[in-house]
C-alpha cells in the first residue's frame, strides 16, 4: 500500500534496506523526515552524498578516511610494528572503543567465505603483506571474528606471513564460542586481546 | 528433566491443547491419523528448534492458520522451574525464547531439555544406512556437550565451503591458495568430531549390551564398534585425516567434493562374532536398535546429571507380546516417557500400572482430560 504516495513508499523501502530496520521502523523513520524543517532535511541529504563522495579507504590500513591516510596512521603516537587485522572498519571502531590498544590496524574488508565468493585476492592482503614486509612489523594480532571463516582466515594469513618471521597471534579465547565482536563487551574484548595466543 | 505440561497452539491437527503431564509414563492413544504423534513432534520441537519430521516449518503450521504457538513448562532436576516458547508465522522462522527471552540461535535451544525418541523409522537404526547411526551418535554427544555441538556445526561449514573450492577446481581447473588453509580446518575439526562420537559410543555400548544381555539372557553379546572412514587404526587422529585428505586429493579435485572425513564413518555392530547388519533377524534388529535408544538416554542421564524425556512412536505395535514385555521391562519410572500406542492393549504392563501413569486419548486433534490410570503416591512432577 502506498495511499497514492509512491514518493513516501519508495523512502521507506529505502529505510528498509537499512540493516536492522523492519516496515515499521522504516515509516516511523519517514514520518519523521517529514516532520523535519526543510533544511534539515536538505542537510541530512548534502551529509548523505558527501559522506559516499569523500569518505573513501586510507591507501595504508584500509580504514575509512576523508584524505589519503586515516586518523589512525597519521596519529604519531600509535606504536609502530604492531597490526591488529580486523574484518571490517565496524570491528576497528569497537576495539579503538576500548582505548586499551595503541598499536595500528589493518581492514581486509571481509573474510574468506567460498560460499560467498570471497577468496583472498578479494581482501586487502597484497597490502597486508607488502606492510609487513616494508614497515619493520614485529606482530600481526589476526582479530577476525571467532567463525569458521574468520578462523580460516587467520590461519591463511599466518601461513602467508611465515616466511617474514613475524610474530602472528590471535586474541585468545575469551569470546564467546561463535559470536561475532559486535555483541561482545569491551572487558571481554581487552581481556581476550590481553590474552592472544600464537597461530 | 520433567515437562512439565504443554500448551498448543494451531500446531498439525492440534488446534488448541493444554495437557499437563505425569512424571513417569504419559500414554497417548488414538487411531490412526489422529495426532499422536503430532503431540510428540510438539514437545520434541524443543530439543531440535525444529521439527524431528520436516526441515520445512511451515509443515507444522495448521492449514489454513497463520500462526503456531507452544509453550512447555518444565522443571530441571534441579528443580529450576523454567518456560520455553516456540512461535512461527506463516513465512517466517521459528522464534524460540526461555523464560521469555529470545534466544538467538536455535543451537541454544539443543540439549536444554534432553531427549531421546524413538520413531517407527528408527528400527533401521542398526541395520539401515550409516547416516543414521552417525546422527545417533551425534545427536546424543550435542546434548551432552555444547562444545561438540559447536565443533559439528563449524565442521558441516567447513565442509561447505571446501566444496566449494572443489567444485570451483572441477569446473576451471584452477585451485585457489586458500585450499590448504580450509583443509587445517576441516582436518583439526574432523579429528574432534571422531573423537567425540567415539567417547559417546563408548559410553552407549556399554549400556546396550547390558541391556540386551538383560532381555535376551544367553544371546550372544552386542558389540558396537566405531568405523572410522579414514584410518585404519581406528583412532580418526587429525594425522590419519590429513594423510587421507592427500590421497583423495585427485579424486576430489574431479569430482568437486570432499572425499573423506567422519562424514563417511560408521559403527560396526555384531552379536557375538556375527555382523548384525548382513545377519541378523528383523527381530534381533528391531531390538538392537530399541537398547541403543535407550542406552541413549541412560548415556544423557550419566553425562549431565539431569534426566533425559523418552519419547516411543508407537515402538510397541511393532513387536510381538513377549518383545513388548521385554522391551518394557527395560522402560523406567526414573525417566519421564511419552508412549503413543493405537490402544493401551500391546503396551507392556509397567507403562500403564506404574503409578502416576496418565492415560491421554486424542481424536482429531482434540485430547482427553488426561485419566491417572492408577491413584498412589505417584512421582512427583
Ligand atoms: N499442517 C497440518 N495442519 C492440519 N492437519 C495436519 C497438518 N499436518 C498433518 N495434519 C494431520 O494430522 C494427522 C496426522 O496426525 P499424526 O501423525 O499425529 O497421526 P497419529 O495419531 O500419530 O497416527 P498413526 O497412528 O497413523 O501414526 C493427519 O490427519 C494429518 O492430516
Ligand atoms: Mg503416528
Ligand atoms: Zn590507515
Amino acid at each position: 500500500m502506498d495511499y497514492g504516495l509512491p514518493l513516501l513508499r519508495a523512502l521507506i523501502e529505502h529505510f528498509r534496506k537499512l540493516p536492522g530496520i523492519g516496515e515499521k521502523t522504516a515509516k516511523r523513520l519517514s514520518f519523521a523526515i517529514l516532520d523535519m524543517k526543510t533544511e534539515e532535511v536538505n542537510d541530512f541529504a548534502e551529509t548523505l552524498l558527501q559522506v559516499k563522495k569523500r569518505i573513501g579507504f586510507c591507501r595504508r590500513c584500509g580504514n575509512l578516511a576523508e584524505s589519503e591516510f586515516c586518523q589512525i596512521c597519521n596519529d604519531k603516537s600509535r606504536t609502530e610494528g604492531i597490526l591488529c587485522v580486523v574484518e571490517r572498519t565496524a570491528d576497528l571502531y569497537i576495539l579503538e572503543s576500548t582505548h586499551q590498544y595503541r598499536g595500528c590496524y589493518h581492514v581486509l574488508h571481509g573474510v574468506l567465505s567460498p560460499l560467498d565468493g570471497v577468496g583472498a585476492e578479494d581482501l586487502n592482503l597484497v597490502e597486508l603483506e607488502k606492510r609487513v614486509r616494508e614497515e619493520n612489523i614485529r606482530e600481526v594480532i589476526v582479530a577476525t571474528n571467532p567463525s569458521v571463516e574468520g578462523d580460516t582466515t587467520a590461519l591463511y594469513i599466518s601461513r602467508m606471513l611465515e616466511k617474514y618471521g613475524v610474530k602472528v597471534t590471535r586474541p585468545a579465547r575469551g569470546l564467546p564460542l561463535g559470536s561475532s565482536l559486535e555483541f561482545v563487551d569491551s572487558g571481554t574484548i581487552t581481556r581476550a586481546l590481553e590474552n592472544r595466543e600464537s597461530i | 528433566m520433567i515437562v512439565r505440561a504443554i500448551e498448543i497452539r494451531n500446531f498439525r491437527n492440534i488446534s488448541r491443547a493444554a495437557l499437563s503431564f505425569s512424571g513417569t509414563f504419559n500414554l497417548i492413544t488414538g487411531r490412526n491419523a489422529q495426532g499422536k504423534t503430532n503431540l510428540l513432534e510438539a514437545i520434541h520441537l524443543f530439543s531440535l528448534g525444529r521439527s524431528f519430521r520436516t526441515r520445512r516449518s511451515e509443515e507444522i503450521l495448521m492449514f489454513g492458520e497463520d500462526y503456531m504457538f507452544a509453550r512447555l513448562s518444565c522443571k530441571s532436576d534441579s528443580s529450576v522451574d523454567f518456560r520455553l516458547e516456540m512461535s512461527l508465522e506463516r513465512e517466517g522462522n521459528i522464534k524460540a525464547s526461555i523464560n521469555g527471552k529470545r534466544i538467538s540461535g536455535m543451537s541454544e535451544i539443543i540439549g536444554v531439555i534432553p531427549t531421546v525418541i524413538f520413531t517407527p523409522g528408527d528400527v533401521m537404526l542398526a541395520s539401515g544406512p550409516p547416516g543414521g547411526r552417525r546422527t545417533y551418535l551425534d545427536y546424543t554427544a550435542a546434548q551432552v556437550s555444547p562444545a561438540f555441538l559447536s565443533d559439528l556445526k563449524s565442521y558441516r561449514k567447513i565442509l561447505k565451503q571446501r566444496n566449494v573450492l572443489l567444485k570451483g577446481y572441477a569446473d576451471t581447473g584452477r585451485m585457489s591458495g586458500e585450499i590448504d588453509a580450509w583443509d587445517e580446518q576441516l582436518v583439526e575439526k574432523g579429528a574432534k568430531i571422531v573423537s567425540g562420537r567415539k567417547d559417546m559410543l563408548g559410553e552407549t555400548s556399554l549400556v546396550a549390551a547390558d541391556m540386551l544381555e538383560e532381555i535376551l539372557p544367553g544371546s550372544e553379546p552386542l558389540r558396537m564398534v566405531y568405523e572410522c572412514s579414514f584410518d585404519p587404526e581406528g583412532n580418526g587422529t587429525a594425522d590419519a585425516f590429513r594423510k587421507a585428505l592427500h590421497a583423495v586429493r585427485p579424486g576430489e579435485r574431479r569430482r568437486g567434493h570432499t572425499m573423506a572425513g567422519p562424514h563417511y564413518d560408521d559403527v560396526a555392530i555384531y552379536l557375538g562374532k556375527t555382523g548384525l547388519r548382513r545377519y541378523g533377524s528383523q527381530g534381533r534388529k528391531r531390538l538392537v536398535a530399541i537398547v541403543m535408544k535407550l542406552a541413549q538416554a541412560a548415556a544423557i542421564m550419566k553425562r549431565r546429571a539431569e534426566r533425559p524425556v523418552v519419547l516411543l512412536d508407537d515402538i510397541f505395535s511393532e513387536l510381538d507380546a513377549e518383545a513388548s514385555t521385554r522391551v518394557g521391562s527395560l522402560l523406567s519410572d526414573k525417566y519421564q516417557n511419552f508412549i503413543t500406542s493405537p490402544g493401551t492393549e500391546v503396551l507392556p504392563r509397567v507403562t500403564t500400572e506404574t503409578s502416576g501413569a496418565v492415560l491421554y486419548s486424542v481424536a482429531s486433534g482434540v485430547f482427553s482430560s488426561g485419566k491417572e490410570l492408577r491413584c498412589g503416591v505417584g512421582v512427583e512432577t
